[in-house]
């Protein structure tokens, strides 16, 4: 699935990075993003498999990054 | 580019054609030159790492010099440096291979992938043997302490190990044989984060009991009348303590805050530290002069232990998550805390009947609402019938931003889950935010409250939660909020 949203960062259950979509929709990277795709707001494409997992952050959906870039 | 350096090399071998010897050579050569370039550049495209790309070259550079060394040796030049080169290009090119083949393997065991298999209740593994052996799948039972008789549905869960090549045929074939096989899920992996530190939130403590050194920085208290709980609960005794069960990733058993009521068990560890800090707010000793408080005044009420469902860094499975609900109820946990949790319409079979089994046997089971801002029902293990799901509530006593929704389900409650101080491991203190935070000060009290009448059942529980509760202004979405004081002396009542 290819998505072109928005990196966030989430302060709760510790802190992690996640995709945030202009609809609201959420993808948490299970394997978390590499460093230089840490920043607030940057824009991205990202193709992401759907992954069912639990964990403790219990926000949005779990996907693992298959690549990622720049938008 | 491809056409360019096409043009350009035979530009230069027409050139050297028809040129003089001495001028020959630096064309030939810049052609040679041309040539590797173009030969990394396009094995580099070609393969998708670095490591295969090298090998490659390194082999087609060994070979070529090889050939050219004995062209040279045909015409009675001197070769042996062009075949010393081609040697050494060569060797380069074993050892890289022996690398990439011992990174292969590495990346080969990243690909095992297990499956969660439950038989029906008359069915032996020796049924689907012969489709486990096609795919070279070994297995074993996933929960061998639970016989028949204690569940019908978990005493027949198999781990299967496979491939993830075979992973989709192998579930195919199972999946076929509805006549031996009830269920087959894939043994999901769980990702965690590190915690990081939070700001720190004074509170006006003037008049309050408990002599805790931090509790200024603990609003949550207040909000739920834990301060008037304290003054009550150093009133009375309890029939006998409660014991509290975090699954989580383990916890700090050895933190000053609550060694003293920490049940020693194998998940006493907490590298990650998000079950020290949800232990914490379940049980940590109230009163005694160190860190933080909880409802657990003196220690008298509750006594914590920990299962570790999650690894250390940061990975689990759906059959650790059962495993450890089902340790839990082994050793009589009065209350099992679940701050984890998942997307999900609906819950893994394996972890709904494990959740059902530890109902059935008595425990009070307390999971989070999650913290997508959307509906509960989505997450799992929220949406397992019998389970009190908490959402989060801020310092106004407002819905969290983040917080999930839970009232369509059976059994929503709230609590304060933004910027809550409680314990990291090692001897330290930390605050985070998130409905993990909210779960186990649910867990907590209720743990209290089953100390002082442990004859409450989970419905009965549940009830005087709901009815003591605080109605704040978005309870229509999350529930009414906890109110300590109330549901203890309510317990006390019931008794």
């Amino acid at each position: 699935m290819n998505i072109t949203d928005h990196i966030r960062y989430q302060d709760l259950e510790g802190g992690f990075w996640g995709i945030l979509g202009d609809d609201g929709s959420k993808y948490l990277p299970v394997d978390g993003l590499p460093e230089s795709f840490k920043k607030e707001g940057l824009s991205v494409e990202v193709k992401v498999e759907i992954v069912h997992m639990i964990g403790t952050v219990m926000w949005g959906q779990y996907v693992k990054v298959l690549s990622i870039s720049s938008a | 580019m491809l056409l360019t350096g096409i043009l350009t090399i035979s530009a230069f071998l027409l050139i050297a054609r028809g040129a003089t010897k001495r001028e020959r050579s630096p064309l030939l050569m810049a052609t040679g030159i041309l040539l590797l370039a173009g030969s990394a550049i396009g094995h580099f495209f070609a393969y998708s790492s670095l490591l295969p790309a090298i090998t490659a070259l390194t082999a087609e550079i060994g070979v070529g010099l090889f050939f050219v060394a004995g062209f040279l040796s045909r015409h009675n030049r001197p070769a042996r440096p062009i075949f010393f080169v081609g040697s050494i290009s060569l060797a380069v090119c074993v050892i890289l291979l022996g690398i990439g083949r011992f990174s292969l393997s590495t990346d080969e065991s990243h690909e095992s992938v297990t499956l969660l298999v439950e038989l029906g209740p008359d069915d032996s593994i020796d049924e689907i043997e012969e489709i486990l052996e096609q795919f070279g799948a070994g297995y074993e039972r996933a929960f061998p302490a639970i016989t028949l008789t204690m569940d019908i549905d978990l005493s027949q869960v198999y781990i299967v190990s496979t491939t993830t090549d075979n992973e989709l045929r192998l579930r195919r074939a199972l999946e076929a044989d509805v006549e031996n096989v009830d269920h087959v899920e894939v043994n999901e992996p769980v990702g965690l984060y590190e915690p990081i530190s939070k700001r720190s939130v004074d509170i006006d403590i003037e008049g309050v009991l408990e002599n805790d050194p931090l509790v200024n920085r603990q609003w949550a208290l207040q909000a739920i009348d834990a301060h008037k709980a304290h003054e009550y609960l150093k009133t009375v005794e309890p029939v006998r303590k409660a014991k509290v069960a975090i699954i989580d990733t383990g916890v700090d058993g050895g933190h000053e805050d609550i060694r003293s009521v920490f049940v020693s068990s194998p998940g006493n560890i907490d590298v990650h530290g998000h079950g020290s800090h949800c232990a914490g707010l379940a049980g940590a000793v109230t009163n005694n002069a160190i860190g933080i408080a909880s409802l657990n005044w003196e220690g008298k009420y509750i006594e914590v232990t920990a299962y570790k469902a999650l690894n250390d860094q940061g990975m689990g499975t759906i059959e650790s998550i059962a495993q450890a609900v089902l340790d839990a109820v082994r050793d009589d946990a009065d209350v099992i805390s679940m701050s984890l949790g998942g997307k999900s319409p609906e819950a893994p079979k394996t972890i709904a009947d494990a959740i059902r089994f530890a109902i059935r046997n008595d425990a009070v089971v307390v999971v989070s609402a999650g913290n997508s801002n959307e509906d509960a029902r989505y997450h799992m293990p929220s949406n397992v019938e019998g389970v009190i799901v908490v959402s989060a509530v801020d310092q106004e006593l407002r819905k969290a931003s983040f917080s999930n929704t839970n009232t369509s389900l059976a059994r929503p409650i709230t609590a304060p889950g933004v910027n809550i101080l409680s314990l990291q491991p090692g001897g330290r203190y930390i605050e985070m935010s998130g409905t993990s935070m909210s779960t186990p000060i649910v867990s907590g009290l209720v743990g209290v409250m089953r100390s002082l009448n442990p004859e409450l059942n989970a419905e009965q529980v549940y009830n005087v939660l709901q009815e003591t509760g605080k109605t704040l202004k978005d309870s229509r979405s999350i529930g009414r909020m906890i109110n300590a004081s109330s549901a203890i002396e309510a317990a006390v009542a019931m008794r």
